[in-house]
């Protein structure tokens, strides 16, 4: 028994560095946005409290349903773009060898850079006066007159899709490939000899045993799309005709731009729920709930 | 014994130094190139013998708003602030700066000061910040591209109608595949906040306004809708200008202009030294915004200078603020980097008059003007939506003005 008690206390001594970082930089903020999410904030003097304001405020206004629309959008575009091609090279390169370490590499760096760094290249290859793109396209007369990539709404989607996509597969891929290391090769060696094909082999063992690791890929990508934010911002300023703006732009606009803290703190409770929500959903599709 | 005296003389020590420095003012600004003023500051104050010390902190433009709110309510406000010039309405009127009239009225240089920009640093008549950091809106224009084009590089256009008829000449497609190589104009999109610096002094510039005196919305106005007609028809009608444009940021034009596919370019001050950078062969001329039938008219924009309502010592504020107005700190600070100075008096110094370009600021600066509005940020969302969908061809100018100039005043009304 003591022996427990002490093992409890140790293993709460090792992690109460990061319980305290997480109690500083996120517990203690969450804790003051809910708070302010129920107040007419005031910069200076006191603040009032006002029930359920902010939050009818927020679900009465149309432009956040439009933006939460956009974001939803976005991620369904997003995702396959990032997804598909992650466990078409994640199969690929899983063996280790100076080849594919090469090309994990290579496939992997786009992801060091930042958001704000990646945005401004792609915008500047997009451009239709003197990008790179239309300038290769109209080279290989493939279009006559240069495409306004980033002007139309869904054609502004999928370019920046396209970017975000070039920016994070890898990481996917990473993990992806974690995850088809830790496959035993025994369960393929016994498949092989009752017969199994090649796509038998994907379908029926890669598939199932890689779930855990694509539902945490997914969570993680889908999480960080509904969270987009900097590419938007740079790429399109959420235009044209707002069709791109994200909830997290809308958020940023309401607290800092309309200096409305209290509603940009409602807004963000809201959606902190969808992502639980969101988050909870898949986890329960990876059938993690009797885990 | 001895170990008392030593601890005691330690102490003593500790105090003294600490007493020695009784103010440290904390100023927030937006542009690194003020560390020279402060340290001029410090340098004078410990010749001086007085115990007031500055120190610098930047502040990113996108951080400049959060950052300020969150000091604010956590009392830890700088002494100091050089805010953007457009949030000051609404700061002022939470208290957040310090009111300075007397003082402010006393300085010597007080009357050259940009009364268009005062404006936005007053409220019921009394002074709360000063205009400090000047951002210009202009027209910029390729030299070379109008000798090419038989146009006289000396003589931008200053109308509309010539901005047409140039801007005709020099749009071209110079290899005959039906791809224009090279455009005229750009519109200045990507944002509201472009079409505040930039549009807003076509809507000046035809002698019609957003906001009238008293600061009641007067944009549903014949000229406002002629001004948003002729952006439109930039690039329908007169096709002097790229439908992308609507959308382009000032980064793009920027790149446009410095590959040699724009020849007139809205740009501002700030674009001169990096195009001197970029392209040191690039001949160009900096000209006022062409008007219609009102007069030369650009947007006031960059920062003033204001004590905060937090700030500890405002005797010793002041005393920073005054010397970094001073000629001394104005142009070794700024006018190296060519950033424009409040005051017109200091616009003859050795920085500027190499430049060629810096020639008709002074002038510039005069027709400087900045909309006044309490919810400056929240006019941003109407404008950008009525202007755009109007350039993008998915409106009529009439019904746009009209649209717009109801939810601004919804927003005001709220």
């Amino acid at each position: 028994m003591r022996q427990r008690t002490r093992k409890a206390f140790l293993g709460i001594l090792f992690l109460s560095p990061a319980l305290v970082m997480v109690s500083i930089f996120f517990l203690y903020p969450l804790f003051k946005v809910v708070m302010m999410s129920f107040q007419k904030w005031q910069v200076l003097g006191a603040s009032e409290f006002i029930g359920l304001e902010n939050y009818k405020e927020a679900l009465s206004d149309n432009e956040f349903w439009k933006s939460l629309w956009n974001t939803t959008i976005y991620a369904a575009i997003v995702t396959p773009m990032i997804f598909l091609p992650a466990i078409f090279l994640a199969t690929a390169l899983k063996k280790t060898s100076k080849k594919t370490k090469f090309f994990r590499t290579v496939f992997f760096l786009p992801y060091a850079i930042s958001f704000v760094a990646a945005s401004y290249m792609w915008k500047w290859i997009y451009n239709d006066m003197y990008g790179l793109l239309n300038y290769a396209l109209i080279s290989m007369n493939l279009i006559s007159q240069p495409i306004n990539w980033l002007g139309g709404t869904w054609s502004a989607r999928v370019m920046v899709s396209i970017m975000v996509a070039w920016k994070t597969l890898g990481f996917s891929m990473i993990i992806i490939i974690a995850g088809l290391q830790g496959i035993s090769p025994a369960i393929y060696e016994a498949a092989r000899i009752d017969g199994a094909k090649k796509w038998q082999e994907f379908r029926f063992i890669t598939l199932p045993l890689l779930r855990p690791t694509i539902i945490l890929a997914l969570i993680i990508s889908i999480a960080g799309s509904f969270k987009a934010f900097d590419h938007f911002y740079i790429m399109t300023q959420g235009g044209p005709l707002k069709t791109t703006q994200t909830i997290v732009m809308y958020i940023n606009k309401i607290a800092f731009d309309y200096y409305n803290l209290g509603l940009g703190a409602a807004i963000s409770v809201i959606f902190l729920g969808i992502l639980l929500f969101i988050s909870y959903m898949q986890l329960k599709a990876g059938g993690f709930s009797n885990e | 014994m001895p170990r008392k005296l030593i601890i005691t003389l330690l102490l003593s020590i500790f105090l003294l130094s600490s007493l020695a420095i009784s103010t440290t003012l904390v100023i927030w600004d937006q542009r690194p190139q003020t560390e020279t003023i402060v340290k001029m500051f410090n340098e004078k104050m410990k010749n001086e013998g007085k115990d007031i010390r500055a120190k610098l902190e930047i502040i990113p433009y996108d951080q400049m708003v959060p950052k300020f709110m969150a000091a604010l309510s956590a009392r830890r406000a700088p002494d100091l602030y050089a805010l953007d010039i457009i949030q000051y309405p609404y700061f002022i009127s939470i208290g957040a700066f310090e009111d300075i009239t007397e003082w402010a009225k006393d300085l010597p240089f007080f009357d050259e000061l940009p009364q268009g920009m005062m404006k936005l640093g007053m409220k019921d008549g009394r002074i709360y910040a000063l205009p400090f950091q000047i951002d210009l809106s202009v027209l910029l224009w390729n030299k070379g591209m109008f000798k090419e084009a038989g146009l006289d590089p000396e003589q931008p256009p200053q109308t509309w109608y010539e901005l047409v008829e140039m801007g005709k000449k020099l749009t071209v497609d110079k290899d005959g595949d039906g791809v224009i190589d090279q455009w005229g104009f750009n519109l200045a999109g990507g944002g509201a906040g472009a079409y505040m610096f930039w549009f807003m002094p076509f809507i000046w510039g035809n002698d019609g306004n957003m906001f009238d005196d008293e600061g009641n919305v007067v944009l549903d106005s014949f000229e406002a809708e002629q001004a948003l007609t002729f952006w439109r028809d930039l690039i329908h009608k007169y096709k002097i200008a790229p439908l992308s444009s609507v959308q382009y940021g000032s980064g793009d034009r920027y790149n446009a202009f410095v590959s040699g596919r724009l020849a007139m370019f809205l740009g501002g001050n700030f674009n001169i030294t990096s195009l001197r950078k970029d392209a040191p062969d690039l001949d160009f001329g900096v000209a006022p915004i062409p008007k219609n039938r009102g007069e030369f008219a650009t947007f006031g924009g960059g920062t003033l200078l204001g004590i905060t309502s937090q700030c500890n010592d405002v005797e010793a504020a002041k005393e920073y603020m005054k010397f970094a107005y001073s000629e001394e700190a104005m142009v070794n600070a700024y006018a190296p980097n060519l950033m424009l100075l409040p005051r017109p008096s200091l616009y003859n110094n050795k920085y500027y008059n190499e430049i060629p370009q810096m020639e008709r600021f002074a002038e510039i600066l005069g027709y400087a003007v900045t909309p006044f509005s309490l919810k400056y940020n929240e006019i941003y969302d109407p404008v950008l939506y009525y202007f755009e969908s109007v350039f993008l061809g998915k409106m009529e100018p009439a019904e746009a003005i009209k649209k717009c100039t109801e939810e601004i005043k919804n927003l005001m009304s709220k």
